[in-house]
Formats: C-alpha cells, structure tokens, sequence
C-alpha cells in the first residue's frame, strides 16, 4: 500500500488543496465540461441549437447539440456564478462523459470560482490514483457522481465496495445517486460506511424526487448523511413531477426537524439549455432564485448560510485517510 | 353614447370573428389566447428598467434567460408579424385544434382586423374579446366612466363590430378583477361586463376575477346583472388546483374555471413561483373524478414571446401535445377530456338570449 498525501482537513480543487472556508457558496453537482451525447440515442442528425427548438429540448428531446458543454460555452456562466457571490462549484463529469481536466483547471484560473473535481470510474486503485495523483497534475476532490447503482448486480456491487475502499484510504468526499427503492439506498449507504466510508461525506443525489416524503428524506439525513437536491431550476412541464416550490418546502420541513446541516443544494446544468447563454437558469440559480425563494418564506441568513456555504464546504472536507 | 337600438338574437350561436357559427362546429378550444397584443406598459405605469436601454433590445438568445425571469422587454410584450403568429397557430391546427378565443382587449393592442385575417388564412374559428384588462392598462378616464357607458362601449363591440372594423367581439374579457380588494373601477367594469352579457348574451372570461373570497362578490354582481353561470368562464385558476376545497365552491355556482398557464417559461419573481403543471394536471384528475368535468376549461394564455416557439417556448399546441396525455396518464377517460376541450368551450361561448338590462 502506497503511503497517500494526508489530505485531511483541506478541500481539493483542480488548483490544489484549499482551506474549507475559502470556498464560500457551492453548488455541488454541475457539469462545466462534457459531452453527454456519446451516450445518448439521439433523435436525428445534429442541427444548431437554434431559440426555435429550445422548447422541444425543454421536455426532454435529446439532441447532440444541447448535450455537451464546452469551457467557451459555460465561461460567461460561471462568471455570473461568481458576480453573484458563487464561489465554489462541484463538477460531476464522469471520464467516459468527457471529463476534461486540464480545461477545469483553466476555467477555474479565469474565473476565480473554485472547481471541485468528481472521480467515478473504476477500480479502488483507479479512483485513489485520481484523487491523489490526478490527471496532468489536476486531482479530483471528490468520488462521484456514482451510480444509481443496483447492488443486486456484481458489477454496481463492485463499484460500490471500490468506492467505499478508495474513500476509506483517501478520506475523500462521495457522491452517489439514489438506488432506486429506500431499502437499495439505506443498503447502499450500508456498504458504503463498512467499507469504512465515512458517513458525514456521503452525499446522496437526486433526492428532488423524494421532495413530497419528507420522512423518507429525515430517514436519510438520520444516518448522517447529506440528501443532495441537485434538480433545481425546472420549468413547470408536465414532465416535471417535482417542481422547485416543492423541494424548498422539503428543504425547510427537514430544516426544523433538525437536519439543517445534512442538506445540499445545486442546480441542474448538465446541458447547453441549462446555461444562461441558451436561456436557461445557469450556475447561479440557488443564489439568484431559491435564496430569495427560502427568504420569502421566512428563513434566516444562519439558515441560508449553512445551506449554501458551510454544508458543502463540511462535505467536501477530506477527513483523515485509513489506509 | 347610447347602447343600439337592435341588438342581435345570437341565442344558440358562438360568434367568431368571421360571424355567427353553430357551438357544434368549434372543435377542439383553447379558451385563453393572445394572437395580437401590445403589452408594454403604459407611460403612467411602467416597470422598473422599462426605460433602460437593454428593455429595448430585440428579444434574442442573449437576452432570453433575464427575460424568462421577467426583465422587461419591450419586443417580448408584442405580437405584431402576421406570418409568425399565423406559424405559431397553424401548430394548434396540426395538433387537431379547431378554436382559439382570443381574450385580448382594450387597452393591450387588440387587432380585430388582424384577427379576421388569421381565421381566413389559418382556418380555425377566432373569438374576440372585449371590455378591459386590468388596472394598469385602464383608460386615463376610467374613474369618471359609469358603469352604463362602460356597458354601451362592449355593447357597441359585439352588436357592431370593434373600431369601425366590423368585426365582433364574440366574448367580454379577459375582464380585469385582479387587485386585492378590487377598486372601483375594476368592480365598474365586472358589472358592466355582466350587464352588456345580459344584453346581449355574450359569455364573459375573466382576468383572476377577484383575489379569493372576492371572487364570490365578482359572481354576485353578475347574478345581480342576470347573467347565466354558463356563460361565465373564471380565468387564472390554476391555484384551485391544489384548493380543491375552494374549486368546489367557485364550482357550486355553476361558471366553468379556467386552467390556463401552463407551460410557463419563466417568472419576473422566479421559477419558484410557478405552479408546476403536473400538480395543475393532478388537481384537474382529481375534479374530473368527483364529476366537476364539464365544467373545466383550458388554455395557454400565450402573451410573451417567450411562450412562442419561435423563442423557445411551447406555443398553441403543448395541451394537444404534452397536457391532454398526461391528463390520459393520470386516468382522465377520453370522455371527460372531449368534455374539457369541446363540449365546455362550446357551450361556455354560446351566446344566451339577449335580455334588457336589469340596471
């Protein structure tokens, strides 16, 4: 076993380990560089995202245009990310989607927002090497975006018990979705914390959909956990059957039932249509939008600070390796 | 002015701005609609940054997500390019529509000559609205205005025709009852609206039509006006949807109410605001199934540019498209759907007989 850098204590960034409380608003599951549609069936031949066809891609029409990110395209996003207060990002791209860490690294160079890089495929080795080596000298922060993962399956087992191994030795953050039952996910979070993952840097993604249980949330939040709202900034559709009203009172219901700390918040922008550029709500939205949203109904700046600021800052701090 | 002398014997017939047609020759509705409009605020009541040199921008990519969280712009608020809106139509056609009620009205750019232009080239029924929108776009005069010269001015729409055109108004709305409390104007122009529907038999829609319990005072001045509840039609219900407690009430005095922003591109106080359509689509599954079916009715209520197509919006046709079916989801029978979409706009535009005013 190779001795690891200690880490603990520190956030890493594409730029290098940071001090925790440097990175001030975070959104925690964006994408600033990828290329989702090598894996997507597409309808058609690619054709340019005109305004005439956003209306179409906004319920869910895949097209190979609106599916992949570049650093011109997000620059002017992330910068109004920062002009609002936005200091930190989390970026989810796993490598098969076009991870690109070298063009992380510049974006977070010419904007001054902290990207916090994700890790997600393969082995314990694999992920451990990211996290402690990285690519070009840029190293993830975190493991994940992971899953949804189906433990019933060797593989997803697999991956799972590689997570929890490279985290236990790395003390790094993880992301994973949630499984598709509550069980899948209590079992889920089981194997993760005996595989020596520590639960106060699990988070779970994609709770939008449990925005209308909030016992099923208070259940997560129960084990330690952070549930991770990552949807925001939807457009009523038919489609949308959780709408942004909804996980702000889910928020504010978990909040008094004293799980204010386990909460992370972070818009949806994983496809042009999401940038501002395109018309959509951009990196900024949680400070632009749901804050003001959270205000309205009556909640203090301590709350607000512990949701945008020092949840993700606690999340992404790296505890001690146990190699 | 003094109200004509004859007014028409319309009783049974919708009139479209082409004339007089049988309520069973519509189709398929969609009852709140903007074709032509100009809602640019007037100079006595602008918005923050209206006069700011980014409101006057052609509405494009690079200004579309401020303008979908409702930065003023001044192309956004207008629809004026014939052959753009005739595109945007022609999908409500395609997707099996057969009538648009166009509720804009005095004050906000109605265009009755344009009006009849589209129903000839698109082929869809058109009914034009008449009376007066909300507050902000009032006349200056409108405090001096009685409720009798009111009345004669929507009288004079529907029996003669609008702005020397000839072309008939064929509902009183979108009828403006939106303040909290209602002011004197607004409450004026309700009972004028219910007295020129009492004389001639037009149907009346509303803008709102009173913030919460005051919608009971709106269809109070109307039963005083001797207007028939099926001929009342209570726009901008969406939030009945989640008080289905209240829908029953507004329900028991028999008007139809109105689901009719859906598909929203944005909000000027943010997405949060918004009332997700799925929840609006759950509300009406749960009335059709506690039997309230023929008395729902739908729209887009398309009046930004944003909500065109063209600029990234959903257009005339996302209810054919994407609401119908997901109503079919939420186990809405076809029936009750034809309800909703044919036989409540045909029997909510069918004009009562005419009767002389009470007032």
């Amino acid at each position: 076993m190779t001795s690891l850098p200690n880490g603990a204590g520190r956030v890493m960034t594409v730029a290098g380990p940071t001090d925790p409380e440097a990175l001030g608003h975070t959104v925690t599951s964006v994408h600033l560089v990828n290329a989702v549609h090598l894996v997507n069936d597409l309808n058609g031949a690619p054709a340019p995202l005109t305004m005439d066809r956003l209306g179409a891609l906004a319920l869910d029409s895949p097209d190979e245009a609106d599916l992949r990110l570049s650093a011109e395209d997000v620059r002017a996003d992330l910068a109004d990310f920062a002009e609002r207060g936005g200091g930190a990002v989390v970026e989810v791209t796993g490598t098969d989607l076009g991870r690109r860490a070298p063009e992380l690294a510049r974006l977070s160079r010419e904007t001054g927002v902290a990207v916090v890089m994700g890790s997600a495929s393969g082995t314990a080795e694999e992920l451990v090497r990211d996290l402690t080596e990285g690519v070009d000298g840029v190293r993830a922060g975190l493991i994940g975006k992971i899953g949804p993962l189906d433990l019933d399956q060797a593989a997803d087992r697999a991956v799972a018990l590689a997570v929890a191994d490279a985290a236990r030795r790395t003390g790094a953050p993880v992301l994973v979705e949630r499984a598709a039952t509550a069980a899948a996910t209590h079992t889920l979070i089981d194997l993760l914390t005996e595989g020596g993952a520590d639960p106060g840097r699990i988070a779970v993604g994609h709770c939008d959909g449990l925005a209308a249980d909030v016992d099923a949330l208070a259940e997560l939040a129960g084990r330690g956990v952070f549930v991770q709202f990552d949807e925001l900034g939807r457009l009523p559709t038919v489609y949308r059957e959780v709408d942004d009203q909804d996980v702000a009172a889910a928020v504010l219901a978990l909040a008094g039932r004293g799980h204010a700390e386990r909460i992370l918040l972070s818009p949806r922008v994983s496809q042009k249509i999401g940038l501002k550029g395109y018309g959509g709500v951009g990196y900024g939205f949680v400070a632009q939008q749901f804050v003001p949203f959270l205000q309205f109904q009556g909640t203090d700046d301590a709350l607000l600070r512990t949701l945008t600021a020092a949840n993700p800052s606690r999340w992404l701090t790296f505890t001690e390796a146990r190699g | 002015m003094t109200a004509p002398q004859t007014i028409p014997d319309l009783n049974g017939q919708v009139l479209t701005v082409t004339g007089p047609v049988d309520p069973s020759t519509l189709g398929a509705t969609t009852m709140h609609e903007h074709l032509f409009l100009d809602l640019r605020r007037p100079p006595q009541s602008l918005r923050p940054g209206e006069n700011e040199p980014q409101a006057r921008e052609p509405l494009t990519m690079a200004n579309l997500a401020r303008t979908r969280h409702g930065a003023v712009n001044a192309d956004n608020d207008v629809f004026d390019d014939f052959g753009m809106m005739l595109a945007e139509v022609d999908e409500f056609r395609r997707a099996g529509g057969g009538t648009i009620v166009e509720v804009t009205n005095l004050g906000i750019g109605r265009d009755p000559a344009s009006l009849h232009r589209m129903a000839r080239e698109s082929g869809l029924n058109i009914v034009m609205g008449a009376g007066w929108y909300t507050p902000t776009f009032h006349p200056l005069d409108m405090d001096e205005r009685t409720v009798d010269d009111l009345t004669d001015v929507i009288v004079r729409d529907i029996v003669e025709g609008a702005d020397g055109t000839g072309v008939r108004a064929g509902i009183i709305g979108e009828v403006g009852a939106e303040t909290d409390p209602l002011t004197s104007a607004e409450l004026r122009s309700v009972r004028a609206s219910g007295r020129a529907s009492r004389i001639t038999g037009a149907p009346i829609s509303f803008h709102v039509g009173g913030v919460g319990e005051e919608k009971f005072a709106v269809l109070d001045i109307l039963d005083e006006e001797g207007v028939d509840p099926s001929n009342v039609v209570m726009g901008h219900a969406g939030t009945m949807a989640v008080d289905l407690a209240f829908a029953r009430r507004i329900l028991a005095r028999g008007v139809f109410i109105e689901f009719d922003f859906v598909a929203s591109p944005g909000s000027p106080w943010g997405h949060l605001v918004l009332l997700g359509d799925h929840k609006v689509a759950r509300g009406i599954a749960d009335l059709v199934e506690e039997g309230y079916a023929g008395q729902i009715v739908l729209g887009h209520d398309v009046c930004q540019k944003i909500q065109l197509k063209r600029y990234g919006g959903q257009g005339y046709s996302y209810i054919p498209d994407h609401f119908l079916p997901a109503l079919r989801r939420l186990g809405v029978a076809d029936e009750a759907i034809h309800a909703i979409m044919v036989d409540n706009p045909a029997r909510a535009l069918t004009f009562a007989a005419p009767a002389p005013s009470r007032g």
